[in-house]
């Protein structure tokens, strides 16, 4: 098989498997989170968390799709394709990560969003008065 | 329970720092409703006949519509509690560990507050 064929192949199933898990990975924790934020509200948390995930996955396509033209053969050995796969797969990781790190910023977004105006006073008053009018 | 109960505070009229004080906080979005009224005036003695007026000229006081009475530094935290910017503050601020900061710094302001108004002009 012609060897570039081979790096854009096994680059696409590495990103594609990677991209999958994360989202995985995103979905079924963040289930969790978003419950718990939106006071038991299942519907609204499913929601929203489908709606992250979508997001997530069609960044992080694009860019698979987008970092996969070499833009040049692949002539040498295969010590040359395990170079390329790791340059382009880090690349994928890293965006990965970055997306994986928006999103929980996202999450503690919402999260203070709904749980902040609902904290109680921090401080116990000092005493009780009568209060006219 | 609601917590969100109007809050009144006494401020000394006679300082520029909390006459500076009481327009940022006019001017700030709020989750709780305050009213500002100057410290033992004569409205403040009518709404409130049990407090201590003389005292309020000389601490920051704060009080709910219920008649919760907040002092001193717990007035200057539960202010930054009303404000929608200040909650997540107000809460660090009254941690265990930062509580005592708060306290001193508040405490080193008030004392010196019309030496510092005398600075702002």
């Amino acid at each position: 098989m012609d060897k570039t064929l081979l790096a854009y192949l096994i680059y696409l199933a590495i990103s594609i498997v990677l991209t999958v898990w994360v989202a995985k990975t995103l979905h079924k924790n963040g289930r969790i989170f978003l419950v718990d934020v939106f006071h038991g509200n299942e519907p609204l948390a499913d929601s929203v968390n489908h709606l992250l995930v979508v997001g997530f996955c069609l960044i992080n396509f694009g860019y698979v799709s987008l970092a996969l033209q070499l833009g040049y053969r692949i002539e040498s050995d295969y010590a040359q394709v395990v170079e390329v796969l790791s340059n382009k797969v880090g690349w994928v990781l890293i965006v990965l990560g970055g997306m994986h790190f928006f999103n929980l910023l996202v999450f503690s977004r919402i999260r203070r969003r709904v749980i902040i105006p609902e904290l109680p006073p921090p401080v116990q008053p000092d005493s009780c008065t009568i209060v006219h009018g | 329970m609601d917590t969100n109960i109007p809050l009144t505070v006494l401020y000394d009229k006679r300082c520029v720092l909390c006459r500076r004080l009481r327009k940022w906080l006019e001017e700030q979005p709020k989750y709780v409703e305050m009213k500002f009224i100057e410290a033992a005036s004569k409205e403040a003695c009518y709404r409130f006949p049990d407090v201590d007026h003389n005292r309020t000229l000389t601490e920051l006081t704060v009080i709910s519509d219920n008649g919760w009475v907040y002092k001193g530094e717990k007035a200057w935290v539960i202010c930054l509690w009303a404000l929608q910017e200040y909650r997540e503050w107000a809460v660090t601020l009254s941690s265990p560990e930062l509580f005592p900061l708060a306290q001193r710094m508040i405490m080193w302001v008030s004392s010196n507050r019309f030496k510092i108004s005398k600075l702002l002009g």
